[in-house]
């Protein structure tokens, strides 16, 4: 066991005395992070939307709607609204980006939408300001759809009843359906919000970098390996009284602590300096170390399947590649249709942002990662035994 | 200068990197395996996906379901047969909100019963525009619900018969309603749904990253002494210099090319005037030339310049618009990311996209000759300087 923990020492001194592996290992992950985290807006969810209204109009009904449904908007902290005067300066004020989308509402529309002809609210909306226009038209849409109700209440029950309309019936009939109209809806929407298990955007890069660089730092350990038999220094460690499973493990456990310690300083260094936020230590602990078990023991298979350095360099970074890709790193699954999701579940990659959405809901600890944890385990056992195996033979043959 | 030598030295440049196994995966199957991904993921547009559970809802609740999807490139609809799998999808971010529609709801409605739907949504504000949009679409039905109550208040017809004229009638009685009109340009044209994001954005990435992997041979020929004694036959430095420019030039194009015709192939990608994106594609590949070189010049070992070149690759890429499109970019990242020349391809791309001609991308083609220009100069310098020492 000393001589694989020197080995280790050895191998990890070398690593970090060259400065690529510094690079592929903490500040391409880093950097890339950061870049990503900056260009793509982060989404926080929250809306800031401006509206703009002209009111021609000045009735009793578009009162109604700047004092309903658009005090609402202003109200629920998402909008803010400004009156501004005449159709020609809402569409400017569109148009110079003063505000994202305008309401007009002609003059007569309230006139109109007493008696049986068509009534329209203009909306103007800008194509780069689209969450804004779909809010506006569902807003105009929901308060026309109530003017509506009532002048069909009245035109029904005027053809239902087969009488001819007398004027005072019909301003009978429409005070009362407007007095109906305050009755509680026949179609009630119940909103239930749910608790998202989604890492915000930044922690997204931070942890698919690290994830995805992770692979290449692993790779290290088992590449030494094939390092030293070029090199010949292989055959002088076994001539030395060294168990071969010293020899393999000491070369595994070199790249395994880099790896271990390079994704702790990642996470550290997100948090601190990009913002990210991974949830829970003690699961992150735990997922991290599961990773790198994954990303060791794939490594270390696919370089056993190799002749020569570059050979297992090459296939390396096919797999790596390959497995972020489907594993969603690059681009994340839950934009992807469905199939691809399920491919992705045999990537070491998909586990680990799983496991880390699952802790991204608030208050969720170790017990949220315990099935991902499991998975990246079994599958660096699983790799990493095989992998050992033929590492040990690599090393008896030379 | 002798140009048979000098596309010797190039041929043989290429011919090296092709016979790297693993280096032709990443220049011809990668990039398309991206491309794929990308498009499968957002080809259909950036729209937020809705969830439905519809179960013996009745015709009423698929006209609800057919209002939501109905404006274009508003919501994209997914059918579900279980709540429970509805509402795991909304949890995990696949759906954007998810809506259960009660058993009956259609016979509940004509009857004048109360109805209630369930919308699913996560806490943020955004999921407020997927909110409106159910409370509108209800809204529209529920006009024909109260008429028919009302109706039924007034004139003692069942609720269910007055629901069947007030159906007739709305169709006669103008409505009131929504005119929209939409100014400005969408972020991201129509033009590119479907794979031509990607490609676009693949390309420039893939180009520009294996020019850089390729700075790592110039290194080796170094120092394993090749560049000495090919300076010690009777060969020109001039030739040795365009030799290693063209080789690297000549590796650009070989994956510009092919990712071009592959994706228009096998993706249907259209690039628009053919003109004009060879112009592109071969100004950028002269760009990825000039960095790569002046990488291989300045880099002590291959493995530095292999692995800072193609991070450093990666990194620009990002910067420039070819990883997330500069499209969605905030202000300061959109006036940062025109220091690459990664931006300048992109935007000319998306010109010619649009049905632009050489003419229209002619700022972005200027731009890239600019680049070039200088950064081959610069290598150029270098690599005379380090073949000379």
């Amino acid at each position: 066991m000393r001589a694989a923990l020197l080995i280790a020492a050895k191998d990890l001194r070398e690593r970090l005395r060259d400065r690529t592996a510094l690079i592929v290992a903490v500040i391409a992950p880093f950097g890339l992070a950061a870049i990503l985290g900056t260009v793509i807006p982060s989404g926080d969810g929250s809306l800031d939307l401006r509206y703009a209204i002209a009111d021609a109009d000045g009735s009793p009904v578009s009162t109604a709607f700047l004092e309903g449904p658009l005090a609402g908007l202003s109200d629920a902290g998402i909008a803010e609204i400004t009156p501004v005067d005449g159709a020609d300066a809402a569409r400017a004020a569109v148009d110079d980006d003063e505000a994202d989308a305008a309401f007009l509402i002609p003059a007569g529309f309230g006139e109109a939408s007493r008696g049986t002809a068509a009534a329209e609210i203009e909306l103007i909306t800008r194509a780069d300001a689209s969450i804004a226009g779909q809010i506006g038209q569902s807003v105009a849409e929901q308060f026309a759809a109530e003017l509506d109700a009532v002048r069909l209440s009245v035109v029904a029950a005027v053809a239902a009843g087969g009488v001819p309309p007398d004027p005072d019936e019909i301003a009978r009939l429409a005070s009362s359906a407007a007095e109906a109209s305050s009755e509680p809806p026949p179609i009630v929407v119940e909103v239930a919000s749910t608790e998202v298990a989604e890492v915000d955007s930044r922690t997204y890069y931070a942890a698919s970098m690290a994830i995805f660089f992770l692979f290449f730092t692993a790779s290290f350990g088992p590449l030494s390996l094939l390092n030293e038999r070029r090199q010949g220094t292989l055959a002088r460690l076994v001539a030395a009284p060294i168990h071969p499973w010293a020899i393999v493990l000491g070369k595994s456990l070199g790249s395994f602590i880099l790896g271990i310690v390079a994704t702790g300083v990642l996470v550290v260094a997100s948090t601190l300096i990009l913002g990210a936020r991974w949830g829970d230590p003690f699961g992150v602990a735990v997922l991290v170390l599961a990773a790198v078990t994954a990303a060791s023991g794939i490594t270390g298979l696919v370089t056993t399947l190799a002749r020569t350095e570059q050979q297992a360099d090459g296939l390396n970074s096919i797999v790596a590649v390959t497995l972020a890709v489907l594993g969603g790193t690059f681009i994340p699954l839950s934009q992807a249709p469905e199939i691809l999701g399920q491919i992705g579940l045999i990537t070491p990659h998909a586990w680990f942002l799983d496991g880390l959405d699952e802790l991204a809901v608030p208050a969720s600890g170790i017990g949220a990662v315990l099935l991902p944890t499991g998975v990246l385990l079994l599958i660096g056992l699983v790799t990493g035994a095989i992998g050992l195996v033929r590492a040990r033979r690599l090393v008896v043959t030379r | 200068m002798n140009l048979f030598k000098a596309v010797a030295i190039a041929r043989i440049n290429v011919v090296r990197l092709l016979r790297d196994r693993s280096g032709l995966f990443f220049i011809f199957v990668f990039p398309l395996m991206l491309v794929l991904v990308l498009g499968l993921s957002f080809g259909g547009g950036f729209a937020p996906r809705v969830g439905v559970v519809a179960t013996d809802s009745g015709d009423l609740g698929e006209e609800l379901v057919e209002a939501l999807g109905g404006e274009p490139g508003e919501w994209e609809i997914q059918r579900y047969d279980d709540a429970d799998d509805l509402r795991a999808a909304v949890r995990s971010g696949q759906l954007g909100a998810g809506l259960i529609l009660p058993a009956g709801y259609d016979r509940r409605l004509r009857a004048g019963e109360p109805t209630t739907i369930e919308l699913i949504t996560p806490p943020q504000d955004t999921a407020f525009s997927i909110r409106g949009a159910v409370e509108a679409a209800v809204a529209g039905q529920a006009t024909l619900a109260r008429a028919a109550q009302f109706v039924s208040e007034q004139t003692d017809v069942p609720v269910s018969d007055a629901f069947e004229t007030a159906t007739q009638v709305q169709a006669e009685v103008p409505p009131i309603g929504v005119a929209v009109t939409s100014t400005g340009e969408a972020p991201i044209p129509a033009s590119l749904s479907g794979f031509g994001l990607g490609a676009q954005s693949q390309l420039i990435l893939f180009m520009f990253v294996t020019s850089m992997s390729a700075a790592g041979q110039l290194i080796l020929s170094r120092q394993l002494g090749v560049s000495s004694r090919m300076v010690s036959t009777p060969t020109t430095l001039g030739t040795i210099l365009v030799g290693e420019a063209l080789g690297r030039f000549g590796i650009a194009m070989l994956q510009g090319i092919f990712i071009v015709a592959a994706t228009a192939l096998a993706f249907g990608v259209s690039w628009g005037d053919p003109l004009a994106t060879a112009a592109i594609v071969i100004l950028f590949a002269a760009v990825g030339a000039g960095a790569a070189m002046l990488v291989g010049a300045v880099a002590r070992n291959a493995e530095q310049a292999n692995g800072v070149g193609v991070f450093a690759g990666l990194g620009i890429a990002a910067l420039g618009g070819a990883m997330a499109p500069p499209e969605i970019f905030p202000p300061i990242m959109d006036a940062i990311s025109r220091i690459t020349p990664h931006r300048w391809a992109i935007d000319g791309l998306r010109e010619l996209a649009a049905g632009g001609g050489i003419v229209d991308a002619l700022p972005q083609l200027g731009v890239l000759a600019a680049f070039a220009t200088v950064l081959i100069g610069l290598a150029t310098w270098r690599l005379r300087v380090a073949l000379t020492r």
